[in-house]
């Protein structure tokens, strides 16, 4: 049994799968918590699919991926972000008018390629079997920088979180700092993706706060909750992937879902007792 | 020289707003306002719905773009704002001693330091918030979710305090209370300006205030300025003052007398003002 658990660990391209789900479900869970408390959750789900047509235009130039997908998903959000900030359109049309049309045209340039095979998937459904050690590395370090922000950054983002309009009467640049906010996202959703895939990254990015928020009542520990149960849940789904032979995003999704179902029953005793009865 | 120059020497207003004017789209929300505020000073602006009470507040707090004018703080002033409780997120995942901590923006990390936390304390106590630092915001009676966002407001050490609407909603007793606190703020050497609704319940109490419809239409004491013509200037309705024991008591005029299903209402200024 045990043998059987850790077989998986022997190769190479798991470890290095296991490396990015772990990181890539702490990174999410983290960054995840701003986009949930300002109830953006769509946001997660339009940029991953506006990263998608980033994706299919650098592999049409044969482009670098991270490169080509990274300048295009940064570019997007800073595009919903200035839309936004003009009164008359509101961030969910803004967000569904700018991504709905990037990942229209990831199709459209697939198509005429005629690129439909594994890499089309892979890119939707997310796959650990291109994983390289490069990629490791790659999202090790995005981990790293955006917990620098995050820490050393605490107060100013929070204050733009909870109160912009306070926050800048108290002096904050909040324009800067929301900006901020949506580059990391992007570059967060942009490492991820590989693993979990561009239709699923909005679950990795969404259940774990939503979790840690039926936890705590508490900003930083929300945080570190949420940190931890995105990461979890990447390990978990992993292995369940290679065990059931099924795609790593929607085993690692699978997999948060689940703990979500878990914590709302037990946080709600009504519900516990509606279960029960 | 320039008169810049000239007048160096000269202490500068805390705040000075000179002919400001400002705009959204087409529609002008305030015009050619000008007030000048100092250190103790405790004023309120008053006027009806969509007066520019609010945006009044935020253009001293220097968020807004003016479109002409200038609102101009003396330089190193720190100011602190006190929202309106219904634009509050209350689900938001914070507790009392992290929402109050968020004033001190001079620090960004996350844990606070022993200053901190000494502050907080004497802020929360002064409040009578005290022990109630680990509780989520939400879970907070009226009274003390307002003190929350003063006291947040005041651990950043304010020259000035803006409030807005901090009396809406709220009961007498309540309302006393709170007066109460801001004047006591204002006794530390800290100029506030307040919007508010309530000519009678609020206003009256203030000894300045600012009549504003768009553009200043009086400013200065309850007595100079709630006057029978100021106050039809400003609501488009006449009233009636009432004096009761040196208090001003605004009060609808007789000839304002509707009549709702059949019976002879009057007004309260409150209602009309909406």
């Amino acid at each position: 049994m045990i043998d059987e658990l850790l077989r998986p660990f022997a190769f190479e391209f798991f470890r290095n799968g296991l490396a990015v789900a772990t990181l890539a479900g702490g990174l999410c869970g983290l960054v995840g918590v701003y986009i949930v408390v300002r109830g953006m959750s769509y946001l997660a789900h339009g940029l991953s699919h506006a990263i998608f047509g980033g994706f299919a235009f650098s592999s049409l130039l044969g482009a670098n991926f991270l490169l080509g997908a990274g300048v295009w998903g940064v570019a997007s959000a800073l595009a919903i972000n200035s839309v936004t900030r003009r009164r008359p359109i509101g961030a969910d049309a803004a967000i569904g008018v700018i991504t709905t049309a990037s990942f229209a045209l990831g199709l459209v340039l697939f198509a005429l390629l005629g690129h439909s095979g594994g890499s089309f998937d892979a890119a939707l459904f997310g796959s650990i079997l291109g994983v390289s050690f490069s990629s490791v590395i790659a999202i090790a370090c995005v981990t790293l920088v955006v917990a620098g922000i995050v820490v050393f950054g605490y107060r100013p983002l929070l204050f733009t979180t909870f109160d912009p309009e306070v926050a800048a009467a108290s002096g904050l640049p909040t324009a800067r700092i929301e900006a901020l906010l949506m580059v990391v996202f992007a570059v967060s959703i942009l490492v991820s993706m590989q693993v979990l895939g561009v239709m699923l990254i909005a679950a990795a990015l969404v259940i774990p706060p939503t979790i840690a928020r039926m936890l705590t009542h508490s900003f930083p520990k929300m945080l570190v909750y949420s940190t931890a149960i995105g990461a979890a849940c990447g390990v978990v789904g992993m292995n369940v992937s290679y065990h059931l032979d099924i795609q790593s995003g929607p085993a690692v999704v699978i997999v948060a879902a689940l703990a979500f179902l878990v914590v709302y029953v037990i946080k709600r005793p009504s519900g516990l007792q509606r279960v029960i009865a | 020289m320039t008169s810049e120059q000239l007048t160096g020497r000269v202490r500068r207003p805390l705040v000075e707003v000179s002919a400001l004017s400002l705009s959204s789209g087409d529609r002008l929300i305030l015009d050619c306002v000008d007030l000048e505020l100092d250190e103790n000073n405790l004023v309120g602006i008053v006027g009806p719905s969509g007066a520019g009470k609010t945006t009044l507040l935020r253009a001293i707090a220097g968020t807004l773009k003016t479109t002409a004018g200038a609102v101009v703080t003396r330089e190193g002033a720190r100011v602190a704002y006190v929202p309106q409780v219904e634009t509050v997120d209350w689900s938001f995942p914070i507790t009392v001693g992290e929402c109050v901590l968020m004033g001190r923006t001079g620090r960004r990390l996350p844990w606070p330091t022993r200053a901190d936390r000494a502050a907080s304390t004497t802020v929360l106590a002064r409040l009578g918030l005290d022990g109630l630092g680990d509780r989520h915001i939400g879970e907070l009676s009226g009274g003390q979710q307002r003190r929350v966002f003063v006291a947040r407001a005041l651990l950043r050490d304010p020259d000035l305090l803006l409030l807005d609407e901090p009396t809406s909603g709220v009961d007498v007793a309540l309302r006393h209370e709170l007066l109460h606190l801001l004047d006591e703020i204002r006794g530390d050497g800290t100029a506030i300006v307040l919007t508010t609704h309530d000519l009678n319940g609020v206003a009256t109490h203030l000894p300045r205030i600012v009549c504003l419809n768009r553009r200043v239409i009086a400013c200065g004491s309850p007595a100079e300025v709630l006057t029978p013509d100021n106050l039809e200037e400003l609501y488009g309705a006449s009233m009636s003052v009432l004096e009761h024991g040196g208090m001003r008591l605004v009060v609808d005029s007789p000839a304002h007398t509707h009549t709702l299903f059949g019976e002879p209402v009057v007004l309260t200024e409150e209602v009309a003002a909406e």
